[in-house]
């Protein structure tokens, strides 16, 4: 079974140290959620994977299936398998979804000697959106223009479905979702893992998203660091307990504290 | 026949090719009133031209409009009453050149337009105008152009006239450079005298967004995938209107080489 391994990971975007020694293993079978305050590093974490320009990897390792992730382009590490569910997809005029997905889909199927007819293309891509209850005309639209926030996430679930990675990071995925579009989107990544086996890095900031998508292991970050790590009673304690407990427990101190108890002492 | 003056009147309601030397100085089309049809022009202009399209009454024309030559034209569209007009048009020279694109329109007509040029190491220069000359007239054009080592400079204008009413238009343009020896030119010009109207313009040029670029890599296209599907997104729309398999198999080629000949 593939691992995706990260050692002892630093990673600054503007000479901004973000992240300050993420230690984590991923197999293909798992599901791990990922919380923590806003700006603690999980998106970069999740950039930094799928090798983001604005993101300087300062020192550590990340590899798949024994080959170095950081060695490669995005679009080779893509092609290993690895997907990145965007919180904000760019928006590309002019280009259709269609005609993206096919060549992204054709390029996959390369590296395998796989030939992708159009009629298969076709059936499977109406019927992942079919799946997502999603406008039918939005094979023919242009990727993300004028589309809503719920139609954008579900427009990166498409391309997962239709892409089958073996490891998917979903970066809040949730959020501009209503109840009912949280569900459908859940229903199609749980199925999508009951069939391939994907291993899933879920980031979000709500419960609710996990109660759908069952996670195996949540892991907190807070301050770049891997502050904790537990089964999904984490979740209930973090509802109740907020993560400042978790600063205290392990004796994190926010660097504005910091900043200010110094200034204070002075 | 006068040399100087060539006729061709469009009668027929199906999709129709026509394909045409024009060594002629004035050539005209008419198309009659109160039909609907396609009509896919391949024009091979040999000399320089006037041409006018005139659209008759009421009829609802889409033209695809591809030029290739040698020599500068000045196509004159009039939309007579009630009519309406898709043009999707490229002008695929391979040295500089200097065409003009004047759209008259008449009470109740529309126009849809969409126009890509290339410029790969030449010049193009011209004008695109739009005039509203009566009340209820509807425009949107779109101008899609590419620069490698060219220079675009491409005057854009709709004019709404005094005491028009009920009427709108739309241009939007979206510019690529591909060196830093690319330039593009081409502002979006409207000219309303009239206050019962509604008009927008947009303009967005620049080099390909590396954002954009990356969002096609982390799907699994190359650097050279994603450039090139961005590029070919600029003649998408007038191929995906091209459902006649004997003009595409003629345009194509010229589409694929004015982006690179990817």
């Amino acid at each position: 079974m593939a691992k995706l391994i990260i050692k002892d990971l630093w990673a600054s975007v503007s000479g901004v140290t973000i992240l300050k020694g993420i230690n984590l293993e991923l197999s293909t079978d798992e599901t791990v959620a990922f919380i923590g305050p806003n700006g603690s590093g999980k998106s970069t974490l999740a950039y930094v994977i799928m090798g983001h320009p604005s993101y300087k990897v300062d020192r550590g390792e990340i590899t798949f299936d024994g080959k170095d992730l950081l060695k490669m382009t995005t679009d080779e590490r893509a092609r290993l398998g690895i997907f990145l569910c965007m919180q904000n997809p760019y928006e590309i005029n002019g280009v259709t979804n269609r005609d993206f997905i096919k060549e992204a889909l054709d390029k996959k199927e390369t590296n395998s000697n796989k030939i992708v007819s159009y009629y298969k293309f076709a059936t499977k891509l109406e019927k992942a959106i079919e799946d997502l209850k999603m406008d039918k005309d939005l094979a023919t639209r242009y990727v993300n223009e004028s589309f809503s926030g719920g139609e954008k996430k579900k427009n990166e679930i498409l391309q997962m479905k239709m892409l089958e990675p073996k490891i998917a990071i979903l970066d809040e995925i949730d959020s501009g979702l209503d109840v009912d579009a949280v569900k459908i989107v859940s229903d199609n990544v749980n199925e999508l893992k009951e069939k391939n086996g994907m291993g899933l890095m879920v980031i979000s900031h709500y419960r609710r998203l996990f109660e759908y998508i069952k996670p195996d292991r949540v892991i907190v970050i807070i301050n770049g660091v891997i502050a904790k790590e537990g089964d999904s009673t984490l979740l209930d304690y973090i509802d109740s307990n907020g993560f400042d407990s978790i600063k205290k427990e392990i004796g994190l101190v926010d660097e504005v504290t910091l900043l200010e108890t110094c200034a204070f002492k002075r | 026949m006068n040399n100087d003056l060539n006729v061709l009147n469009i009668k027929k309601e199906d999709n129709m090719v026509i394909i045409k030397d024009i060594s002629s100085k004035i050539f005209i089309f008419n198309v009659e009133k109160n039909i609907k049809s396609k009509i896919y022009l391949l024009l091979n202009i040999k000399e320089e031209s006037k041409i006018d399209l005139n659209i008759g009454d009421n009829s609802n024309i889409e033209i695809i409009l591809i030029s290739t030559g040698i020599k500068s034209f000045d196509l004159n569209i009039n939309l007579e009453p009630y009519s309406s007009l898709k043009l999707y048009s490229s002008d695929l020279y391979d040295a500089d050149s200097n065409n003009n694109k004047i759209i008259n329109l008449k009470d109740g007509s529309s126009f849809k337009g969409y126009e890509f040029l290339s410029a790969r190491g030449f010049n193009i220069s011209g004008v695109f105008h739009i005039n509203h000359n009566e009340s209820n007239t509807t425009s949107k054009s779109d101008f899609y152009y590419l620069s490698n080592k060219g220079e675009i400079n491409r005057e854009l204008s709709s004019i709404i006239k005094k005491g028009i009413k009920d009427s709108e238009a739309i241009e939007n343009v979206k510019g690529i450079l591909t060196s830093n020896d690319s330039k593009i030119d081409a502002k979006p010009v409207l000219i309303v005298d009239s206050l019962d109207v509604k008009a927008s313009h947009g303009c967005a040029i620049g080099t390909i967004d590396e954002n954009e670029i990356y969002y096609l890599m982390s799907r699994g296209l190359t650097r050279e995938d994603a450039q090139r599907i961005i590029s070919y997104s600029l003649i998408a729309p007038i191929l995906r209107e091209i459902d006649n398999l004997e003009f595409r198999e003629l345009v194509e080629p010229k589409l694929l080489s004015a982006i690179g000949g990817i």
